[in-house]
């Protein structure tokens, strides 16, 4: 139906288009040129659409789109008219403008080719790029791969330092109490009974930073006993204030961190560290010390394994 | 037949009071019936069409200030006839002024002479005339550009696919295309007018 009534419209439009261009080519009737004549005075629009083909025929009759019967008529009706010399001088000089506009403008099909023929410098630069992405695939590849295998060999180090403290501590049970206590290892400072029943005390000296069997000092938990102290001989003299102790179990894990520890020293120097037994177990711990200076920075840090053992009976 | 021609201010502004009582429409109104004057005198291959058009309605004008009481039956058909009458005095005219001319027969030389000079002129002024029409091409919108670009086509049965295609495309009536496209082209032409008269002076 919009197909049908848009050819209906074309149709009537071109006969309209007809009669005017038969009117300005002087083709009609004495009788119909003054009807016409009549009509386009009483209708703006109509004259408008004369004024349009009036310069439509000018644009053809410069393109030699008019039939020979049309342009033999327009040359002899209306090229009379100085008005009408003008519009084909017009009409001239524009389509030479259009042409030229056309020519200077990239056409569609130069713009294809230039698309189709192969350029060597956008190759070769299209192939350093994709080398240089290469590359760096590669290299991040490889950075993933050492990454990967750097956590597996330290959690194989972890599993295997577990194992060994736990052979360790077997051996430990299996063997009977040494004669003679190891040489790094200084008799407790104070009774585990008697004195104060409250305290179990060790005294660490040398910093042991491996835990190989044997030189870990140890003491047995007694019953009754509420707190920890140590007594720490520090072989060195702390660049610091004070000291921070952390006291972690063997598995690494921190169990007490004391906010600051004072030490004296009078030719040695020396840190009592206390703390509540009530969480600690028979087994191995590290005391971790870390000098603490006026920045609350931490220069130095040193640790000390021992051992607390399962309790003996109280007579 | 020609009283007087000079129209005064009084009978060219009771002219326009006749065609509209607003001022502007009025204007147009004047404006409209001259181009349509110049029209059909053109139809008729008179050869100075806007003169003899501005002569007739100074005619009807001076005929209604004389006696402000009468007025046409049918204000177009009255011009029509005053400007058939200006066209019949202008031919007799033209024909007296080409049998004096005929008495002096040019001679042969300064005839050929008066040929290449026309020549070389009407060189000049079409190269001024492109000079001026790429300048006011230039500044059209790029749109307009396309537009006209597109509407016109070497190819007359290719130019009316072009224009149908076009028309779709911009979505208007094939009439509506073709009139925006000759707003385009007497933009361009008056733009181009008005560079050739800066170019004269």
């Amino acid at each position: 139906m919009p197909i049908k009534r848009i050819n209906d419209a074309r149709a009537a439009q071109a006969a309209a288009d007809q009669e005017i261009i038969h009117y300005l080519l002087g083709a009609m009737a004495e009788a119909e040129q003054a009807a016409f004549e009549t009509r386009y005075f009483a209708d703006d629009e109509l004259f408008a659409r004369v004024t349009q083909m009036r310069e439509e025929l000018a644009d053809r009759y410069v393109r030699r789109q008019l039939t020979a019967d049309e342009r033999a008529r327009y040359e002899k009706h209306l090229l009379t008219a100085s008005a009408q010399h003008e519009e084909i001088a017009f009409a001239e000089t524009l389509r030479q403008v259009l042409t030229e506009s056309a020519v200077t403008k990239p056409r569609r099909f130069s713009f294809t080719l230039r698309v189709l023929v192969p350029r060597w410098n956008l190759a070769v630069a299209a192939m350093l790029l994709m080398s240089l992405l290469g590359g760096m695939w590669w290299l991040w590849r490889g950075q993933q791969r050492l990454n990967a295998e750097v956590i597996a060999l330290r959690a194989d180090q972890n599993v295997r330092a577990a194992r060994e403290l736990a052979l360790q501590q077997q051996l430990a049970a299996l063997q009977p109490p040494a004669p003679t206590p190891v040489p790094q290892v200084s008799p407790p400072f104070q009774q585990t009974t008697g004195v104060d029943e409250t305290y179990v005390a060790l005294q660490l000296s040398a910093p042991t930073r491996s835990n190989a069997a044997g030189e870990v000092p140890n003491a047995p938990l007694p019953v009754n006993t509420h707190r920890l102290k140590l007594k720490i001989n520090l072989d060195f003299a702390p660049r610091a204030n004070s000291l921070r102790a952390t006291l972690r179990s063997a598995d690494g894990k921190a169990l007490v961190k004391s906010a600051r520890l004072p030490f004296r020293c009078n030719g040695n120097c020396s840190a009592t560290f206390e703390t509540n037994l009530s969480k600690l177990r028979p087994g191995n711990y590290e005391l971790v010390l870390n000098a603490i200076d006026d920045e609350d920075n931490k220069p130095d840090a040193v640790s000390y394994l021992f051992q607390l053992t399962a309790p003996k009976s109280v007579p | 037949m020609r009283k007087d021609c000079t129209l005064t201010a009084s009978a060219f502004e009771h002219f326009l009071q006749h065609l509209d009582a607003q001022r502007e429409a009025a204007a147009r109104k004047y404006l409209s019936l001259h181009a349509k004057l110049v029209l059909w005198l053109e139809h008729r291959q008179c050869g100075n069409a806007p003169e003899l058009a501005s002569r007739t309605l100074e005619t009807v004008a001076a005929r209604m200030f004389e006696d402000v009481l009468w007025q046409p039956d049918d204000l177009m058909a009255y011009c029509v006839g005053v400007a058939k009458n200006h066209l019949l005095h202008y031919r007799r005219e033209l024909v007296l002024r080409q049998a004096s001319f005929a008495e002096v027969p040019l001679h042969f030389e300064a005839q050929q002479a008066r040929e290449a000079q026309r020549d070389v002129m009407e060189k000049d002024a079409q190269e001024k005339r492109a000079t001026c029409l790429r300048h006011c091409w230039q500044r059209l919108d790029a749109d307009e550009r396309r537009l006209l670009e597109q509407y016109y086509h070497e190819d007359w049965q290719q130019q009316l696919h072009q224009r149908q295609q076009l028309a779709a495309r911009l979505r208007l009536t094939e009439n509506a295309l073709r009139t925006r496209a000759h707003r385009l082209r007497a933009a361009l032409r008056d733009c181009m007018k008005r560079c050739e008269e800066r170019v004269c002076r």
